[in-house]
């Protein structure tokens, strides 16, 4: 079973300003937030968080990623009124 | 710029009927929803408990579409090797204390359904709803006092109390310097799979049974709740639990055959996955401040042992457009003044939830989620219910064996009912809540060992089974006449 296909199954209103980011000079390399993503936007680069590029179509918004983040170096806003996850049958 | 009595931040359940009382009781209310439409932005368990249909009179008025009556949960354990080996179900009790708990267990339902239903009541009691707008943080007037909010078009709108109903993230609750981001461990990620079925499959496979959890060695507590057309599959866990990506245990959930077995007879489809949020607090601390209350998730209001969230942000909503109102009426919306909130919830039956609030979180940890425990727990509810229904020996051969059969799980059952059972059920008394006697402990632990030898001892095989499980009496007035009279029979017809 491989539930990372139904990670496909997300509806957005793709937001067009950045809503997620890290700040690669406070990331500890701790890696929390690659470990937690259910959509797998994080990944370690020289021991540094990295976001994908294309988080804005994905992301899920749950925060989860900022949640962990202990030396604060993610920042979090969530995406404007109207933009952004639609949760059609949660 | 617009002027209100109550600005409420947040569309859901609990946004909506704060808006609603607080309309209902005179208050120029207006209240914000970031997505499009309420409900767009939200991911729940979909069961509604019987006291939110006890304690709001218009939640008897529901009337939704897709909504799915649980009259029956079902427990399934599986093993180490995820296989499952038992399960265990329950229904609602006759003598529960009222009607609705007597009738059902949960009423399941779509928040795309339900939230749209509960924000057009607060627009029918008079609250302006504003949609597609995300209020970036509260503003203060030139005495550094809050003052309304301002949102992300860029407008400014000002009450003298302000609502923060938006959830765990709450913008209202950071911006508003009540508290900074929640700890890892206040906080739970739940994650759900979305299917559709027709509403005959479901009605054919599970019926009112619609409610399963799935305990296991190999993830947290996994669920699959069943709507009229519809399925969450999912499962969660505290934010400072996890060790690999949710997907690994969402894989092992996904594998059990029980869970196979309910998507594949009701030709289940995956529609959707979702993933979000929830607090999970042993007590809330952080409630209010000045010129701000803060209810639902934005709280911490869900409930320690389910995290149920929907009744308590409803729940909180209504006590604090109460709260607001009384404030407004003595001109005094200072912190000292809003701190009546807190003596409303909790003396309500949010604060009744969280009276066990740290041995609840105790026990959710040391079980629910404490797939170690899961290694034992399971086969040791197998053996005990194998021990007394087993048809692989006599009956009177099994519950002999059922001490000795139960012995090797006692250490470590014991050791689980002083550091997590015990302090629960001390917990849940009157308050305040006492701390566990640890007399009663350590007799727990010195007794429980001996009583199962002994019982093994008392229930070994003997030889002369017949005299020495027949007491004197019963041979002397019942079994001696009667296999007397038997032999005397036998005899008679012999000649």
């Amino acid at each position: 079973m491989n539930t990372r296909d139904f990670t496909k199954l997300v509806y957005k209103n793709v937001p067009d300003v950045d809503f997620l980011a890290v700040a690669r000079e406070r990331c500890q390399g701790c890696g929390k937030c690659v470990v937690v993503c259910p959509m797998f936007l994080w990944k370690l680069e020289d021991k540094k968080a990295e976001l994908a590029a294309d988080y804005e179509e994905k992301c899920l918004e749950c925060g989860a990623c900022w949640q962990v983040c202990d030396p604060d170096a993610i920042t979090f806003e969530l995406p404007g009124g109207g933009k952004g996850i639609i949760v059609k049958y949660g | 710029m617009k002027k209100y009595d109550l600005i409420v931040v947040g569309g859901g359940p609990g946004g909506s009927v704060t808006a609603k009382t607080a309309c209902e009781l005179g208050l120029k209310t207006i209240f914000f929803e970031r997505g499009a439409v309420p409900g767009e932005k939200n991911v729940s368990g979909t069961g509604l408990s019987p006291k939110c249909f006890r304690d709001f009179d218009f939640m008897r008025e529901m009337d939704l579409p897709h909504e799915r009556v649980a009259t029956m949960a079902t427990l399934h354990l599986s093993d180490d090797n995820n296989v499952e080996t038992n399960f265990f179900s329950f229904s609602p009790s006759a003598n529960a204390p009222y009607p609705e708990a007597r009738q059902y267990l949960t009423r399941n339902v779509y928040r795309s359904e339900l939230d749209p239903w509960l924000a057009g009541l607060a627009t029918d009691a008079g609250a302006e709803l504003q949609t597609s707008t995300k209020v970036t943080g509260v503003t203060r007037d030139a005495s550094g006092r809050i003052d309304g909010v301002r949102t992300d078009r860029d407008e400014e709108f000002k009450a003298d109390i302000v609502i923060g109903a938006d959830g765990v993230i709450s913008t209202v609750a950071r911006t508003a310097g009540i508290r900074d981001k929640w700890l890892p461990s206040e906080v739970a990620m739940i994650l759900n799979v979305d299917f559709g079925a027709s509403r005959q499959d479901i009605d054919e496979v599970v019926g009112g049974n619609a409610l399963h959890y799935w305990y296991s060695s190999i993830f947290p507590v996994g669920y699959s709740f069943f709507s009229a057309e519809g399925c969450h599959i999912g499962l969660g866990c505290y934010m400072d639990w996890w060790k690999k990506n949710p997907h690994y245990y969402l894989d092992k959930l996904f594998e059990l055959s029980g869970v196979q077995q309910q998507i594949k007879l009701c030709k289940a489809e995956p529609r959707e996955f979702q993933n979000h949020m929830v607090t999970f607090l042993t007590d809330p601390t952080t409630t209010y401040g000045d010129s701000v209350i803060l209810i639902g998730d934005a709280a911490g209001f869900a409930c320690p042992f389910e995290a149920e969230g929907v009744y308590y942000a409803m729940y909180s909503g209504m006590l604090a457009a109460q709260v607001a109102k009384r404030a407004l009426e003595r001109n005094d919306v200072s912190k000292r003044s809003l701190s009546e909130y807190e003596c409303e919830w909790r003396n309500s039956p949010i604060g009744e939830e969280f009276i066990g609030g740290a041995a609840i979180e105790g026990f959710v940890r040391g079980i629910g989620f404490n797939p170690d425990l899961g290694k034992w727990v399971v086969p040791m509810i197998n053996d005990a219910m194998y021990g007394l229904l087993n048809v692989a020996e006599s009956h009177t051969e099994s519950a002999r064996n059922l001490p000795s059969l139960m012995m090797p799980y006692m250490p470590k059952l014991v050791d689980e009912v002083e550091r997590d059972l015990l302090p629960l059920a001390m917990a849940m008394g009157e308050p305040p809540a006492k701390p566990p006697n640890p007399r009663v402990a350590k007799a727990l632990q010195a007794i429980l060992p001996k009583v199962l030898p002994f019982l093994a001892k008392r229930m070994a095989k003997t030889e002369n089974r017949y005299s020495d499980t027949t007491s004197p009496l019963v041979m002397e007035h019942f079994l001696k006449p009667f296999l007397d009279e038997k032999l005397r029979q036998t005899e008679e017809g012999k000649r």
